[in-house]
């Protein structure tokens, strides 16, 4: 039995080359739900590379109404980026509220998206706002990567490296959260443009992060928003979850209109 | 071992240290840095006891690689002020009483640290939010929140409760807390000895089955496993079984059947988490990886996890016939039924007490260390109780006598019954100690605390009240089914019946009460003791039936309470069901408590509510419990093995310094401090010159440990009797030295005093002249000691209302609860700041079995769905309010303290409250805990009925 190795790379190449010679890698950013596991031992990987030296993965920026945002910037410095509140003021608000203090000064955007997607309080933020993003393969919507579950999984070795937003419109996040894990028992998304249907998105305890296109639907032809309609528009059949959704939204929409 | 070299700046000083690939800091700050202050509480990064800095920010130590620090600047608690100093914070913890048994405090310091740097003056909710990843099971967070307040503020560090001054009745900062506060508390885990192996267990994850076939040779044969025992070798070296300390007579006379346990199962498992191996390696993951490595083929039985459904289990124990233990029957059930046949009025109720995981911060752990060339052994233990520990272990398992096993239970990170009773796991270390001639250390995981530590309550029960025309209550019958779990744990037998059925009159009058209890076993983890024990259960449904009764009878809850209520006049008041309550009087607390609750303004503030949209409920509770655990003859007659008396040894060393060894033993009740009181009164000594011994079998008295409420009535007790001895001693010494008698002799102020000639000698002069008998008394022995046993005449009868105020949402089944008032009556107190915080605390523990905690099996698979604390929800910070607590007082002349008890009142009085509040807000009752899917259900079950929110 190999004892594993330790990796801290500086260049996406550099990790090519490690993760090109090992199958069985453990790629660590922030470490929030890979220690877990490894302390546990849930995880026995042949070597072990940390993301935090890595330089493309780092910085905030913004260019023509677009802020782009590395993967391995922790959720303190999210929240805390004076670009970031300016430009995109509710993914500041998500970052800032993201689990405790200290998870948030380790845990990363790109942790929280490969890890455990359909849970990150990114997720609504990152599909109502049309993120794109940027991996070591490819680049893509962020609505595709949500697609399903299955789709939202990076193939081994790529390595997710930035979101890119365009900003502009009024966003809001709300949530309550599981009692015990503080993961989005429900939340939901909303955002506008002056002209245009607010984008909302849903997601919950078993309830895939997604669009509620009947909702948005029914806005856009200038439909009653009443609770049958929000109700109707919540894609689940748990009467609590859909109840919950429907609650947050209309504060959400009441709070975007 | 693939390790390589990492530099680290460690609380200002540079430092290389060896680490493998996957070590996380945490390990390398405990294990080779040896700094450990910094503590492990969870696997799942979501307790805070590891929180150090790192480059100026908190992170969970647990989280980050070793690796991943290279080059960081890391402080710990350790370096947080030099030399013995406390910094603002630390000092601030001391000064409001922000920590107890000290196992989070490290964290909490670090979170504090966090908040401070974030916000120059935090707001409640931001300290609450700053909070929210860190842990305490002791405190309520109240006092911690207090104490970062008082340093943003930069408020005087004062004392906040209850007069100045070190004696009795003095509010004085806790002496003990100074170690926790510097990470210096040594707690089981922070223990090493050379050459020790590490053992890890290998456990069931079936419910109910047979062991066909074990095959240890893959984990033998793992580089640095030293060996792998199996409950073959248990039965091979005739270890005996650990059995329930408490024998229960069914209704027919028979004795208990089944529940004895050996300390490996060898033929069966019974639960998920049973032991059935046990690895001992060079290091603890390499132990691990080994029990992992352990073939076990299993043949099913067919299993039940659920209290009410007992008989649907194959035979857990052949001898309990549908898997149940007793039937056992207390009070006057013909009575009580010819009552419910008349009765003007009956309220039935059908209800469960939900299963809660005590949840001592601390895992459980032991070292254990024999020699074989002495036969003699030292077993560093986490445990309530070490002299019971001592005398069940050597009694039990025949590996060593008494007399020879030294049993230290140093600082214990939380209790709360969990860690009252004798487990298999140190029992292991002791005996695979002995076979190997290494010492052996095991420190549990959070999941095995989850698996195997003794969980608490979960009983499910039918009660009818009876009432008169009056509404007087004129007959109580009460049918409980109490889940035992897979094995008779220490005190499991005596929790369900005895400490139950004899508290079910409560405060209240009703003179006839029957009480039934079927104790069953099922496929999971053993249920015994847990704050409160027994009393929290009988409260829960008595304050439920009536709340009941009244709705039902168009009443206010309090009114029909006051109706009914024993009255101050009526003491001693002996209950139907044996007790003979001393003194109370439960008018005062339930006056003050609505008073300060505003009780008679609650509708107006119901139709506030109710305007939001919100559905506003107000709940009231009283209880009485019986603590000062017990009167020996009592508990004999209950059927104890057991005395349950306390003794103390004082001791005046030469230079006139005090030593108080006691049996109790303390973790997080602050006896260091309170029991240093007790006797700077008597003796006149500030309490710098007193030090409170504690834990070690070697070292103190004969005890019977802390639980039970029972530490100050009778532990204490038996220090004032020492003292007393004292005294007597000092005017026999003090006379000779006065030339008079020693019935001439006054003691006071620290002084010997013979008023008639106006003749003294100070304590100190005393104390020397024993140590120096250059000029003595013939008839008298050198020396300035005494010790004491100390057995209750009665029980204590604590008492008090809590009242609850809540609003739930309908539309999101949210909770938030408004204020909390709690008015107690614990007779004598001693140190205020210390009982407030164990009412805080006990309440923290109460909401949360009310309204988010219960430990969980899946019904189909046997599995348990709660072991980690990302499935099992704990008040945080961010939870919680601050409550409001009071006293009343009624003297207890029932021991010489004049205490009644107070650490289990919070458990015992807030889950009733809580729950009627949530009643009230509802009208109509659902099960603990409310979570919001049953409190939604049940609002939408109102819309269905054409309520409107």
């Amino acid at each position: 039995m190999t004892e594993p190795r330790f990796h801290a790379p500086q260049t996406l190449e550099a990790i090519q080359t490690l993760y090109d010679g090992l199958a069985n890698t453990l790629l660590v950013a922030g470490g929030q739900w890979s220690m877990p596991l490894l302390r546990a031992g849930d995880l026995c990987p042949d070597q072990v590379i940390s993301l935090s030296q890595v330089s493309a993965l780092k910085g905030i920026s913004s260019h023509q109404g677009r802020v782009r945002i590395g993967a391995g910037e922790s959720h303190r410095s999210i929240a805390a980026s004076d670009e970031v509140q300016k430009m995109l003021p509710v993914f500041a608000h998500i970052a800032g509220q993201i689990g405790d203090a200290a998870t948030r000064n380790r845990g990363t955007l790109g942790g929280a998206i490969c890890s455990d997607p359909g849970r990150s309080d990114y997720a609504g933020a990152l599909i109502g706002l049309n993120a794109t993003l940027i991996t070591s393969e490819r680049i893509l919507p962020a609505a595709s990567f949500y697609e399903t579950a299955d789709t939202a999984k990076l193939a081994p070795g790529e390595i997710l490296i930035a979101a890119e937003f365009e900003c502009g419109g009024d966003s809001t996040f709300r949530k309550i959260a599981n009692p015990a894990a503080n993961y989005a028992g429900a939340a939901v998304f909303v955002t506008r443009r002056s002209d245009e249907t607010p984008r909302i998105v849903a997601q919950g305890e078993a309830l895939w992060p997604q669009h509620l296109n009947l909702l948005e639907d029914a806005i856009g032809t200038h439909s009653a928003i009443n609770d049958a309609a929000i109700q109707k528009a919540v894609p689940t059949a748990k009467p609590l979850l859909a109840s919950r959704l429907a609650a947050l939204l209309k504060e959400a929409l009441a709070e975007i209109s | 071992m693939s390790s390589a070299k990492v530099q680290l700046v460690i609380n200002g000083r540079r430092q290389t240290v060896e680490a493998e690939a996957t070590e996380t800091l945490v390990d390398t700050i405990r294990d080779r840095l040896h700094l450990t202050g910094t503590h492990i509480g969870c696997q799942s990064a979501r307790c805070g006891a590891c929180l150090v800095e790192m480059d100026g920010q908190s992170v969970k130590a647990c989280t980050v690689l070793t690796h991943q620090a290279d080059g960081a600047d890391i402080r710990t608690i350790e370096g947080l002020a030099p030399g013995p100093d406390l910094d603002a914070i630390q000092t601030a913890f001391r000064t409001h009483h922000a920590l107890q048994c000290g196992f989070c405090t490290p964290g909490m310091v670090m979170a504090a640290r966090e908040i401070l740097r974030a916000h120059k003056q935090p707001t409640e909710a931001q300290i609450r939010e700053g909070l929210k990843g860190n842990l305490c099971r002791c405190t309520g967070y109240q006092n911690i929140i207090r104490a970062i307040q008082a340093v943003a503020e930069d408020a005087a560090p004062i004392a906040k409760t209850g007069p100045s001054g070190s004696g009795i009745g003095a509010a004085h900062p806790r002496t003990e807390d100074a170690r926790f506060l510097k990470g210096e508390g040594r707690y089981c885990g922070d223990i090493n000895l050379p050459a020790q192996v590490h053992a890890a267990f290998a456990r069931s994850n079936v419910p109910h089955a047979r062991i066909v076939e074990l095959d240890i040779r893959a984990a033998q044969n793992l580089p640095g496993v030293v060996a792998v025992l199996t409950g073959e070798d248990v039965a091979a070296d005739g270890l005996g079984e650990l059995r329930c300390g408490w024998q229960v007579y069914s209704r027919d006379g028979a004795p208990m059947a089944g529940g004895a346990r050996a300390i490996l199962a060898k033929d069966k498992v019974r639960f998920v988490g049973d032991a059935y191996a046990v690895v001992l390696a060079e290091r603890p993951e390499i132990a691990k990886r080994a029990a992992a490595l352990i073939q076990v083929q299993f043949e099913p039985l067919a299993h039940n996890v659920r209290t009410a459904a007992a008989g649907e289990a194959d035979p857990i124990f052949q001898d309990a016939q549908e898997n149940v233990c007793f039937d056992w029957l207390f009070g006057d059930e013909q009575g009580a039924d010819r009552a419910l046949e008349t009765a003007a009025h009956v309220t039935t109720v059908s209800l469960t007490n939900n299963r809660v995981i005590p949840n001592a911060l601390e895992p459980r752990a032991a070292i254990a260390d024999f020699n074989q060339f002495a036969e003699t052994a030292t077993l560093y233990t986490t445990s309530q109780n070490p002299h019971m520990a001592r005398k069940v272990i050597a009694e039990t398992l025949g590996v060593i006598s008494e007399h020879n096993l030294r049993v230290i239970s140093p600082d214990l990170g939380g209790g709360f019954g969990s860690k009252i009773f004798i487990y298999p796991e140190e029992c292991a270390c002791l005996w695979a100690s002995k076979r190997l001639g290494r010492p052996v250390k095991w420190v549990g995981t959070r999941e095995e605390a989850f698996l195997a530590d003794a969980h608490g309550r979960d009983h499910v029960s039918r009660v009818q009240l009876a009432l008169d025309e009056d509404h007087r209550f004129v007959a109580l019958k009460v049918e409980t089914t109490a889940n035992l779990g897979a094995y008779l744990s220490s005190f499991a037998a005596f929790v369900p019946t005895y400490l139950y059925g004899t508290m079910l009159a409560g405060p209240y009058k009703t003179p006839t009460i029957s009480c039934a209890v079927k104790g069953v076993f099922t496929n999971t983890a053993p249920v015994d003791a847990y704050r409160g024990a027994g009393r929290p259960e009988a409260t829960y449904l008595i304050e439920t039936v009536i709340d009941t009764a009244a709705r039902e009878c168009g009443l206010d809850p309090v009114e029909l309470r006051r109706l009914n209520l024993i009255q101050p006049t009526d003491f001693p008041y002996q209950t139907p069901v044996a007790l003979e309550y001393d003194v109370g009087d439960y008018q005062a607390h339930l006056d003050r408590a609505l008073s300060v609750a505003d009780y008679s303004g609650f509708e107006t503030r119901r139709a506030e509510a109710q305007a939001r949209g919100k559905r506003r409920g107000i709940g009231v509770s009283l209880y009485v419990e019986a603590c000062g655990i017990a009167p020996s003859a009592v508990a004999g007659a209950l059927g104890a093995d057991v005395g349950l008396w306390e003794s103390a040894l004082l001791r005046f060393t030469p230079t006139g310094m005090l030593q108080v060894f006691t049996g109790s033993h303390s973790h997080g009740q602050g006896h260091e401090t309170t029991f240093a009181q007790l006797v700077a009164d008597r003796f006149a000594l500030p309490l710098d010159q007193i030090r409170v011994l504690h834990g070690d079998t070697d070292q103190t008295p004969v005890g019977m440990g802390t639980y039970g409420s029972r530490s100050l009535a009778v532990g204490g007790s038996a220090i004032l009797k020492a003292a007393d001895k004292i005294i007597s001693k000092g005017k026999q010494i003090a006379a000779h030295l006065l030339d008079t008698v020693p019935e001439a002799i006054d003691f006071s102020d620290g002084v010997f005093l013979d008023a008639a000639r106006n003749a003294h000698v100070p304590l100190r002069e005393v104390v020397h002249a024993a140590y120096v008998p250059h000029d003595y008394p013939e008839d008298l022995e050198p020396g300035l000691e005494a010790s004491a046993f100390y057995d209750p005449v009665n029980f204590t009868y604590p008492s008090g209302t809590h009242v609850c105020e809540l609003e739930l949402d309908p539309h999101t089944g949210e909770i938030e609860i408004i204020s909390f008032v709690a008015v107690d009556d614990f007779g004598q107190i001693v140190n205020p700041l210390i009982v407030e915080g164990q009412v805080q605390g006990g309440i923290a523990q109460g909401i949360g079995q009310a309204l988010i905690e219960h430990g969980r099996y899946d019904a189909e698979t046997g599995q348990p769905m709660t072991t980690s604390y990302r499935a099992y929800a704990m008040p945080r910070a961010s939870d919680l309010i601050n409550v409001q607590t009071e006293t009343v007082f009624t003297a207890c002349e029932n021991n010489p303290v004049g205490a009644k008890g107070c650490g289990e009142s919070g458990t015992i009085g807030a889950p009733p409250a809580v729950m009627n509040a949530v009643s009230n807000a509802l009208g109509q009752r659902i099960e603990m805990p409310a979570t919001a899917e049953k409190i939604f259900e049940a609002c939408a079950r109102f819309r269905a009925k054409g309520g409107h929110d």
